[in-house]
């Protein structure tokens, strides 16, 4: 039962270090590369996209999470033909996981330079942690549903 | 010290096969290695055949380099050849094989006076027809330890054992109702105890499980020479009154005598050759479980008499094992869930990636063959197909173990196994019950955890446990190799998920 509890913390940490590195970093970058126009300032412009940013990444952990409790705790592999499709089911989990930032693309302003640069953050952001999320930290039944999860995971 | 099997007659050699599943599981008292062979005049005997397939399976499966575990514990030597028959080579009728036509005059009227012009006539190609007097004169006249094989090697091994001060225990597993058993157990065990009781008799051990009835079958009709159940109780007191007055047990350092008060009946009928094949019988458990008592004291003494709990009903507290029930209930309980897991989930899932791929749906299978560079195709067709074979071979007979109890009375309650959940019962083609492996597909995989008898909780998801388990097991001894390291795996995780052996 330890196991589990740890690598679903362990996913926490890995949002976490989007929340406090990746995001800020990347903020700092559009602070450099974006024009906002008249209607909002950089500084407000910024604000939002680190909100939605981090509710994106959110939303992405939020899928691995699911993921890792209907693989550890809802699953049940009496059968072993139903590890067939998982990895299908694993991949639809990502996708859904990326409809996490539209709200995000909806609600950022637009800028007028480089405003779009966001958007590619958004989905960057998304997609790295529900993938290393799940490479890294998947059910140990499902250890190697993720792609390219086998070349990496020895534990 | 080594272990020597010789399973006399049908029943001898289904002795025996309780004894090789019982080893398989790890009973044994320590590792050492056995040696087996099987006395039959009847050769095409089918459980005979039954019993040297499954010898020979155990020898291929010990193949498997699992390392130091309980799993296929003992190395086991089979005699070359592994059935011997008294009558090899030689004439099949009585009168034949004592040149009865060239015997003295006074020579051939004794003849005349101990053998019916029916014994002297008919053929002996399926044993000696209950008829021990035959046996006996046969088996005595043809056994010669320092002569042809395998009684040579049998000499030698034992030779070499009591030589080199390890010392060596014979067990000879035989019936007492029919023929075969009753004329070869005391005249085999007399001429192996005379080769070594002059010289270092107390490294040389011989014990003794004689069966007393315990099943029956319908009279072969048209057969004017055969074995009839309903003879068999006056079988067995004719033969252990002179066993008694002979003293002819007296060269067994211990015997056993098992026996059970209702004959549970067979389902074939047959004088010999391949229709005899019966099914297992929980008796031949015990017979297995008091070869393992033997080989586990070095001076069994006493008259010990055992019983169950119950009239009607036995449990596993009624099997006598030293170290404890719970032990022998785990041990068994192990390799019941390895056989029933490999066959439903684990085998398959190799065949899968055999052939379609996709390995990543298995995790174990890259850990313990993938990156341990373990040839699947090849497993697939020696190893681990041996394995399959054996945990069939073993499930098939635990499920007959228990049917031999319960009979077609599935819903009133089991006594050892829960086998319904992979075997069933159906009549074949005589209308007769006989019990035989369900589809692994159709393995109830919610029993997995409650295998054995009685379930006092229920563990439905013990299975997926289980492949959670395999997912991150490492197997640290290095003498696990090959193939074997999955084997080993796979034992000791199902000796790891939740149990109900306290039930």
């Amino acid at each position: 039962m330890l196991k589990p509890i740890g690598f679903m913390f362990g996913m926490i940490g890995i949002a976490l270090i989007f929340f406090f590195f990746v995001i800020p970093g990347e903020d700092q970058l559009l602070d450099s590369l974006v024009s906002t126009g008249p209607d909002i300032t950089l500084d407000a412009w910024r604000e939002s996209f680190r909100y939605w940013a981090a509710v994106s990444a959110g939303a992405a952990l939020l899928m691995a999470m699911v993921w890792f409790v209907w693989g550890q705790w809802v699953v049940n592999l009496n059968y072993w033909t139903k590890t067939n499709r998982t990895r299908t089911l694993w991949f639809i989990f990502l996708i859904v996981s990326l409809v996490g930032v539209v709200p995000a693309m909806y609600f950022t302003p637009a800028g007028q330079e480089w405003g779009r640069l966001s958007w590619v953050f958004y989905l960057a952001n998304n997609l790295a942690v529900f993938y290393l999320a799940t490479l890294f930290l998947s059910p140990s039944s499902f250890k190697y549903m993720p792609w390219g999860a086998m070349a990496v995971r020895r534990w | 010290m080594s272990y020597y099997v010789i399973g006399i007659g049908g029943t001898g050699a289904k002795c025996v096969e309780s004894f090789i599943h019982l080893c398989a599981a790890g009973l044994m008292p320590d590792n050492r290695s056995f040696f087996s062979l099987f006395v039959d005049p009847d050769g095409a005997n089918g459980s005979l055949k039954r019993a040297g397939q499954l010898l020979q399976n155990y020898h291929d499966c010990k193949q498997l380099r699992v390392g130091a575990t309980d799993l296929f514990k003992n190395d086991l030597r089979i005699a070359k050849p592994d059935i011997w028959s008294p009558l090899q080579d030689k004439p099949e009728r009585l009168d034949q094989f004592f040149n009865y036509n060239t015997l003295a005059r006074p020579a051939a009227q004794l003849f005349d006076v101990l053998y019916s012009p029916k014994e002297k006539q008919t053929s002996l190609e399926f044993g000696f027809r209950g008829h021990p007097s035959i046996g006996a004169a046969v088996m005595a006249a043809a056994v010669k330890l320092g002569g042809e094989e395998p009684w040579a090697s049998l000499r030698d091994q034992i030779g070499l054992d009591v030589g080199a001060g390890e010392g060596a225990k014979v067990m000879l597993f035989g019936s007492i109702f029919g023929g075969t058993g009753a004329s070869g157990v005391p005249t085999i065990g007399r001429l192996v105890k005379n080769e070594f009781s002059s010289k270092l008799a107390d490294r040389f051990q011989l014990g003794s499980v004689l069966m007393l009835p315990y099943f029956s079958f319908d009279p072969v009709k048209k057969e004017r020479m055969r074995v009839d159940a309903d003879t068999f109780l006056l079988s067995t007191q004719t033969a252990l009154n002179y066993y008694h007055h002979q003293d002819e047990l007296k060269v067994c350092n211990a015997v056993y005598l098992l026996g059970n008060e209702t004959l549970k009946p067979m389902r074939t009928s047959s004088i010999g050759g391949q229709e005899q094949e019966n099914e297992p019988h929980l008796l031949e458990m015990y017979a297995a479980l008091a070869s393992i008592h033997f080989f586990a004291n070095d001076n069994v003494q006493g008259y010990p008499h055992i019983s169950r709990e119950l009239k009607d009903k036995t449990g596993w507290a009624d099997l006598p094992y030293d170290p404890g029930f719970l032990q022998l209930k785990a041990k068994v309980n192990q390799l019941a869930r390895f056989a029933f897991a490999y066959l439903s989930s684990y085998y398959p899932m190799l065949e899968s990636i055999n052939n379609e791929g996709r390995d990543y749906r298995a995790p174990w299978y890259v850990n313990l063959f993938k990156r341990r560079k373990v040839d699947l195709k090849i497993g697939m067709q020696k190893e681990l197909k041996q394995l399959k074979t054996y945990c069939e071979g073993f499930l098939l007979w635990l499920a007959n173990i228990e049917q031999s109890q319960t009979g077609d009375n599935v819903a009133a309650g089991g006594h050892l196994v829960n086998f319904t959940a992979f075997a069933e019962t159906i009549d074949d083609e005589n209308g007769r019950p006989i019990v035989q492996l369900k589809n692994p597909a159709e393995f109830s995989r919610e029993a997995f955890g409650n295998l054995l008898l009685p379930v006092t909780k229920e563990y439905p998801g013990a299975l997926s446990e289980l492949w959670e388990r395999m997912s991150d097991i490492r197997v640290k001894d290095p003498k696990a190799e090959g193939v074997g390291i999955f084997a080993r795996a796979l034992y000791d995780a199902c000796g790891k998920v939740k149990t109900d052996e306290l039930g």
